[in-house]
């Protein structure tokens, strides 16, 4: 089964689904837990600096 | 079409067959090296292993669902079906996957795991739905040569977005959007958006939040861009240097962005949300708002526009939520639509200019509340203006003559309406107009 989520936090929106066995036997508490991880993960993605290690010049405009 | 299970133990997944591939999940190895034609599998009989691509690889449909091992790349791998990546395993490829089928709908699945390799979407007539979230990493790449990527309603996120091409290709957004965290390159590269369609609201948000180099954003700067096509950016964050001259966007907003952008040549099929902490540099280069329908909001926060800015958009209606203030040699152009000053506050430009023979519209942004425009010197001549709650001010002379279709909607001062004839004549003998 596929349980489509979104969470907004700190102005950021993750849309996301979790596909689970349809017997998965999770609680609403735990479905709830992977999903903020699922967030949580995204989130430092989205956040943290990285830089290009191998940056192009920029272009002549 | 065929099965292929890896059993292969920690090895080189390459041209070589030995007995890393079975029929049955856990069987026997000795099967053939897959082919275009074979599913491929890396499952719990595969064991913690790490396994590393090597060359030009290829399979139909791919799936790690239960894997626990490591999958890597020396190689590339061509999947012409549906990947699944199973949360249990890792993946810390450089090679490119290159997604390349040409009928159906092929599904991409990661499960919560961030992949750390490009992905080249390449087929004419292929179709990609996102079944969840698809993360890469920063320095990682999704390329769109051809064909159609469903993000199903989900986040998209990666590095850079590529796709110059003049393929058919599209990007169906729904309500799903892309991140892009790329830094000190081109994070867009779509100078040629011939070719390109897309559906749903198209949004972008750029979130690299550190200072180094440039951050290049290209649409249709060569070919291709229009108001259909174009999608909306978010600058959400970093201190460093924005290009994104010669394109075209939807609504740009740059709220968290507080680095730098000096050359524009912009055309926005929607609104503007400059950020207070940002620099905007003079440039002779121009913001063109060019939307033909509804209404789109422009917020300066109080930042010279040291450009010139356009308003071309018949039947789009351009609303400043603040004073707008252009540099004193710059103009305020309108060849069409309808622009709304704040009302209460002081607009200031360094030329109001009209063009072209289309209807145009100036008001205040609150009916029977006045505006105020201001032009330090020079004669302001429009035509085909209808002016409504206008206070025009500072030492121009403000002639909207009525027999320049232009039109006296009401609640204006500053403006002269009322052309005086007789007031100018010819001299026959030096066909001079000189002043009675």
């Amino acid at each position: 089964m596929i349980i489509e989520f979104e969470i907004t936090q700190n102005g950021y929106t993750l849309r996301d689904a979790l596909i689970l066995p349809d017997n998965h036997g999770l609680s609403q508490t735990a479905i709830a837990k992977m999903q903020q991880e699922r967030f949580d993960a995204w989130y430092l993605v989205v956040t943290t600096p990285v830089e290009n290690p191998n940056p192009e010049e920029p272009p002549q405009e | 079409m065929a099965e292929r299970y890896w059993v292969g133990g920690t090895a080189t997944w390459d041209a070589t067959a030995g007995t890393k591939w079975a029929l049955t999940s856990g069987g026997a190895g000795g099967q053939a090296v897959p082919t275009a034609a074979d599913n491929v599998y890396f499952d719990a009989a595969s064991g913690a292993v790490t396994v590393t691509l090597s060359g030009a690889r290829t399979c139909l449909n791919f799936s790690s669902a239960g894997f626990t091992g490591t999958l890597t790349s020396t190689g590339t791998i061509a999947v012409s079906g549906s990947a699944t990546f199973g949360a249990g395993g890792t993946y810390s490829n450089t090679g490119t996957w290159t997604f390349n089928a040409t009928s159906g709908t092929s599904n991409i699945t990661t499960n919560g795991k961030s992949l750390s390799f490009s992905m080249v979407f390449n087929g004419v007539g292929g179709a990609w739905q996102l079944q969840d979230a698809l993360t890469l990493g920063a320095t990682n790449s999704v390329t769109l040569t051809n064909g159609s990527i469903d993000l199903n309603g989900k986040n998209l996120t990666c590095g850079i977005l590529s796709s110059n091409n003049s393929n058919t290709r599209s990007i169906l957004f729904g309500i799903g959007q892309i991140y892009l965290t790329g830094s000190a390159t081109t994070i867009i590269g779509m100078n040629a958006a011939t070719g390109y369609t897309t559906s749903g609201t198209p949004i972008i948000n750029c979130t690299y939040s550190g200072a180094a180099g440039t951050r290049t954003i290209r649409f249709g700067s060569t070919s291709g861009a229009s108001e259909t096509n174009v999608f909306s950016l978010n600058i959400t964050a970093g201190t460093d240097i924005l290009s994104m001259s010669s394109s075209s966007y939807k609504t740009v907003n740059y709220t968290g962005f507080a680095g730098s952008i000096s050359s524009y040549d912009i055309t926005l099929y929607g609104g503007l949300t400059i950020s207070s902490g940002m620099t905007l540099g003079a440039a002779s280069s121009k913001f063109t708002f060019a939307a033909t329908s509804a209404s789109h909001n422009i917020t300066t926060n109080a930042k010279t526009f040291d450009f010139p800015v356009t308003f071309s958009g018949n039947g789009g209606t351009f609303v400043f939520q603040d004073a707008l203030t252009l540099g004193s040699t710059r103009a305020l152009t309108m060849t069409a639509g309808t622009v709304k000053l704040k009302n209460g506050v002081t607009s200031t430009v360094g030329n109001f200019v009209t063009t072209g023979a289309t209807s145009k519209f100036l008001e205040s942004s609150l009916a029977a509340s006045r505006a105020t425009l201001s032009q330090a010197s020079g004669t302001v001549s429009v035509s085909y203006l209808t002016i409504k709650d206008i206070d025009a001010i500072g030492g121009a002379t403000w002639q909207a003559f009525t027999v320049n279709n232009n039109v006296d909607a009401g609640n204006n001062t500053g403006w002269d309406f009322a052309y005086q004839l007789g007031r100018y004549i010819f001299t026959r003998r030096k066909n001079k107009r000189i002043l009675l």
